[in-house]
């Protein structure tokens, strides 16, 4: 439904045939612009008592709000929120309450603040 | 270098010969002591020492266990040299983890298994034993190399890797599991795990190895805030058991929680019932304090922590004093809180049920052992009796009945006695 109405904002696929790591694509329109980032992030051995914690490599070292190695921030928002549905939640919970308002927080601060910028900026500048 | 030096020295002298004014000796002189020093000190390499093979308990100033042994010599420790027997695992070389390994092999420990997957970096440079030069090393490595160079004998082994991976927690089961460096002991695995580490996964996959393989291990946590910290004894078996599994998460959190909070309300005096509920975020954080503690964590409360965790280790070990199944400590009031634990038994972790279970039918072969043990005590209590006649009859006094002679309650000991002048 999301996908037919181009409401969608990720895409992931199984890394390994066990399915404990997952990668693909999460994506965060601001200002009419599209910001694409690479997303991954492993199944933890104690799932489901404990959250994936999602990575965002491209912006390592870009926010305060993310420890080493690109993993999101989740601690507040939604580790407790995690706890008290355990084992009910899952990973798309996971990326729907814990990656989508973290994207809605951060991008338009990063983009305000210039550490990121759209694609089309980088490739006019850098041909400029 | 000392080349260099003596070819500066012979420079001097030649300067020195070569001046008409001999008012410039002196000061020619000078500088010509202090290279003298400088090759002195060049000549002081760093000795490394060699390995030795047993344990020796004579005081002389050469032999690195002496102060160690005299512990047993004091009748402290029945027998000291035993823990060259122990292999002890720590998890997380961080603020907590990397003080604790130190300690333990200055002591002496037989093995030690380290597990990071961090790098150290010069933001660690508040905490204890990493070194400005280490940048960029793994902790595991940096650690190896310090280690190594206090105590030739400590067997150590790294493991740079995420236990809360799927694959770097079948690498943390296999190495737990087998691998050991003495000939009696082979293939019992280690004696001990050290959970140093800063957040709460990682926490969850060390309870889940240890539930599995039924080894006991210590807990170890350092708050936010680092005005506080506590440490933890869990036997998967037995009564003290503090199960971390699922459905005893919030429980176990909003425990210590409620412990911490105590002693926030103890620190300052707030009125607890003006604190929000909202403060339960923070005991999340209190277990998922990567992110803040990273900042503020200094050296002092990591290293009461570790010290802390190291004294219970070596009492667990060497069989002497209480282990503590549980102590807290918050610095803002000196206060140590201690408590004990029991499992749940409604625990949704399976390991952590059968572990009960095998502990509940070993029960009735357990108390006989205890009791045979009390009544063997008892016997030998008897006979130290010896004295036939009391001329002076002297009798045995409880110690708590005096205590409460002066009006304090029960389990408040009085340090000073009214009357007494400073």
């Amino acid at each position: 439904m999301n996908k037919s109405n181009d409401n969608d904002w990720f895409r992931i696929s199984a890394c390994n045939p066990e399915g404990t790591r997952w990668t693909g694509k999460c994506w965060y329109v601001h200002n009419l612009l599209k910001y694409e980032f690479d997303l991954q992030f492993d199944i933890p051995v104690t799932y489901p008592s404990t959250a994936p914690e999602i990575e965002l490599p491209q912006l390592d070292g870009k926010t305060q709000k993310m420890y080493r190695g690109g993993k999101i921030c989740l601690t507040v928002h939604f580790k407790p929120l995690w706890a008290k549905n355990c084992p009910r939640f899952g990973i798309a919970h996971a990326l729907c309450l814990g990656l989508a308002p973290w994207l809605a927080a951060e991008v338009p601060v990063l983009v305000d603040s210039g550490m990121i910028k759209h694609k089309d900026d980088m490739s006019s500048s850098s041909e400029s | 270098m000392e080349v260099e030096l003596k070819d500066m020295i012979e420079d001097l002298e030649s300067l020195r010969q070569s001046l008409p004014d001999p008012s410039l000796h002196s000061s020619i002189d000078k500088l010509r002591l202090r290279v003298e020093n400088l090759t002195n000190m060049a000549k002081s390499v760093p000795v490394r020492r060699s390995k030795v093979k047993d344990m020796s308990a004579e005081v002389v100033d050469s032999n690195p266990y002496s102060r160690l042994m005299a512990l047993q010599r004091m009748g402290i420790v029945k027998n000291y040299e035993r823990i060259r027997e122990f292999s002890v695992a720590i998890v997380g070389v961080g603020g907590v983890g990397s003080v604790a390994a130190e300690m333990l092999t200055r002591c002496g420990i037989g093995r030690l298994l380290l597990y990071d997957y961090d790098k150290v970096e010069l933001a660690n440079m508040n905490r204890l034993f990493f070194r400005p030069e280490q940048v960029g090393m793994t902790k595991t490595d940096a650690a190896v190399q310090t280690l190594s160079d206090i105590n030739p004998d400590v067997v150590l082994e790294s493991y740079t890797l995420n236990i809360t991976t799927v694959q770097g927690f079948d690498t943390f089961m296999s190495s737990l599991r087998n691998k050991s460096f003495c000939p009696s002991k082979e293939g019992t695995g280690v004696d001990l795990v050290l959970s140093c580490v800063d957040n709460y996964e990682a926490r969850m996959a060390v309870n889940q190895a240890c539930n599995e393989l039924n080894q006991t291990w210590m807990e170890s946590g350092v708050s936010e805030d680092a005005v506080s910290g506590h440490i933890q004894l869990l036997i998967p078996w037995r009564n003290c058991l503090f199960c971390l599994c699922t459905s005893f998460v919030c429980v176990f959190i909003v425990y210590i929680d409620s412990l911490n909070h105590t002693s926030f309300v103890v620190a300052s005096g707030v009125d607890e019932r003006t604190l929000k509920r909202g403060s339960l975020c923070r005991i999340f954080t209190y277990y998922n304090d990567n992110f803040i503690t990273k900042k503020y964590t200094q050296h002092a409360i990591g290293g009461v922590v570790a010290g802390l965790l190291v004294q219970n280790t070596l009492k667990f070990l060497l069989n002497f004093g209480y282990v503590s199944p549980y102590l807290g400590y918050n610095s803002l009031k000196d206060y140590f809180p201690t408590m004990a634990m029991k499992p749940n038994p409604q625990c949704s972790n399976a390991a952590c049920l059968e572990r009960q279970e095998e502990y509940t039918l070993a029960k009735p072969a357990r108390d006989a052992a205890a009791k045979a043990k009390m009544e063997a005590e008892a016997l030998s209590a008897t006979e130290c009796q010896l004295h036939a006649d009391n001329e002076w009859n002297i009798s045995i006094v409880d110690d708590s009945e005096q205590d409460r002679m002066d009006g304090t309650s029960a389990g408040i000991l009085v340090f000073y006695f009214a009357g007494i002048p400073f």
